[in-house]
């Protein structure tokens, strides 16, 4: 397994792992959430390329950038009903790669920005993703993440707890869309290379598919489910043609016959939990039924 | 001082009048009742009260402020809980979860000291859990607080839901059926925990409720609706001997009313 890959998979992790707060616990379907990673990559690739500003402030300004961009967007559309939400994150990730396709002066259009620095290696990237993770983890575990968990599941009961909705959603899909900016930035100081053309909707939506396939509400889940199924392309090799085929068919089958997820909504914490549960199990009360 | 004014609030769904001119008071420690047959727009002045909907005319006071254009979730944050007729817990939380729900509009701990796992973050989480913990244990669900509340059987789905509405640490609970579903010894458990809840914590109930023996055990005032109107209001001995309430819940003869 080579390098390049091993990266890849680790930016597809954070990908995922950034659609997790909007997707998997506010049930906000985000089509577009590629557009804020090539936001952020444009953003500090420009920087560091015309501009030769250091790695720290690219880097900033990259992910400070896409919170800006999803204020921006985020105002208006966070009112709307969820479905018409996520059409607009489809129509913002085409909108956004074809403003880049067509401002080629700054960006390089179609044939895309390439010279960016290589300041980043396996180890940066790694060490990023695994911030990302446990950020995403305290705010899953916080009353941030109960209250998005409770407006996905009943926004009316969540309304009349004194959440508002508007507001939390409005922090999650920030929140989110700078981890995406931020899995730009470490795409592009690695690979030094980027086309509009690999932030399209198929990205997206390709994040989308692995939070389903390792649980919705399961960080844990979707952070397996983004390794083994950037990795199974590869490991499919041997198969050459129909490698895509047997990828979706172990894909469908796998939401066929788990349809809440690999993991459902279990995380490895539950682990520690589960066998001390072991020896403690209480039932129900026999006559409660 | 009424804790509660509902000053002749009014409702119209295209040609329906759901509720027409309702006016109720609501003292401190006071239980109300609210009867009157199905479709008698009993549900929908809870909605209007908790401001789930807009109401076309009126207005409505809490503890001296006024609280007719506020909305949903301002209203909570001031004071005015309620349950759901047909119980609305959040399935994919666990129970504890879903009484720490309530808890969480208060900003103990910000976004930033979330992520970066501040001191004051895990101080608030430890709060709002023993808060939590402290409404499970008044209904008696605090060994069951890691359970999905799917897996509990109805009476006791309907205690989370009160648990969960106790959590806000509202002014006035509003509850919507909550004997509705539950057999007569759960009932007589429900009159006494309700009871008790009130001693404990004196706080204001309403209570819509179609089992009259329920409704004549607790409340100190009951008003009685019908076709949006309030046929009659008073105390429990007096509604029983009211002839129009016994005309609308019985279809008999009208002669005075």
């Amino acid at each position: 397994m080579n390098e390049s890959v091993l990266v890849f998979t680790l930016i597809t992790v954070i990908g995922v792992v950034s659609i997790f707060p909007l997707t998997g616990l506010t049930g906000l379907f985000s089509f577009g959430q590629a557009a804020y990673m090539a936001v952020g990559a444009y953003i500090a690739g420009i920087l560091a390329v015309y501009f030769k500003m250091p790695l720290i402030v690219c880097m900033i300004s990259g992910v400070v950038g896409c919170g800006l961009l999803s204020v921006i967007v985020g105002y208006p559309t966070l009112k709307l009903r969820r479905d018409f939400f996520a059409l607009m994150s489809l129509f913002l990730g085409e909108a956004i790669r074809a403003v880049l396709n067509a401002s080629g002066d700054i960006t390089g259009g179609a044939q895309g920005l390439s010279s960016i620095p290589k300041w980043i290696g396996l180890p940066g990237v790694f060490l990023g993703t695994a911030v990302v993770i446990v950020l995403v983890a305290m705010f899953k575990y916080s009353r941030f993440g109960r209250m998005c968990l409770a407006i996905k599941t009943d926004e009316l009961a969540a309304k009349s707890f004194g959440i508002s909705v508007f507001a939390t959603k409005m922090k999650v899909y920030v929140f989110t869309s700078m981890i995406a900016g931020f899995a730009g930035v470490l795409y592009a100081f690695y690979i030094q290379y980027i086309d509009p053309n690999m932030f399209g909707w198929t990205t997206s939506s390709s994040w989308v598919i692995f939070l389903f396939f390792g649980g919705t509400v399961s960080l844990t889940g979707s952070v397996l489910s983004a390794v083994l199924l950037t990795m199974l392309p590869e490991l499919l090799r041997f198969a050459s043609e129909l490698r895509t085929v047997i990828y979706c068919v172990i894909i469908i089958g796998v939401l066929n016959f788990r349809p809440q997820g690999l993991l459902g909504d279990r995380e490895i914490t539950d682990l520690y939990h589960w066998i001390k549960d072991k020896f403690t199990r209480h039932k129900l009360p026999e006559n409660a039924a | 001082m009424a804790l509660l004014t509902v000053n002749n609030i009014s409702k119209r769904f295209g040609g329906v009048v759901a509720v027409n001119g309702f006016s109720m008071t609501v003292n401190a420690n006071e239980i109300i009742g609210i009867i009157g047959p199905n479709g008698a727009g009993k549900t929908t002045i809870y909605n209007l009260i908790s401001k789930v909907i807009d109401l076309d005319t009126g207005q409505i006071i809490l503890a001296d402020q006024e609280i007719t254009r506020e909305r949903q979730e301002k209203v909570a944050k001031m004071g005015i809980a309620r349950t759901f007729q047909n119980i609305r817990l959040f399935q994919s939380l666990t129970v504890l979860d879903n009484v720490k729900v309530p808890c969480d509009y208060k900003p103990r701990y910000s976004f930033l000291e979330t992520i970066c796992m501040l001191p004051r973050r895990w101080k608030g989480e430890r709060e709002i859990k023993k808060e939590a913990m402290e409404c499970l244990e008044l209904v008696g669900l605090a060994h069951l607080a890691n359970t999905k509340p799917s897996n509990l059987p109805y009476g006791m789905q309907r205690r989370l839901e009160i648990a969960r509405a106790l959590a806000l640490n509202p002014k006035v609970l509003l509850l919507d059926e909550p004997a509705a579903g539950l057999n007569p010894e759960e009932a007589l458990e429900l009159v006494d925990f309700l009871k008790d809840i009130k001693k404990r914590l004196g706080l204001s109930m309403i209570l819509i409720e179609h089992r009259m023996d329920v409704i004549m055990e607790l409340c100190d005032r009951i008003y009685v609706q019908d076709f949006g109107k309030t046929i009659s209001v008073g105390t429990p001995a007096e509604i029983q001997s009211d002839p129009c309430v016994l005309a609308a819940y019985l279809g008999e003869e009208e002669e005075s009313c």
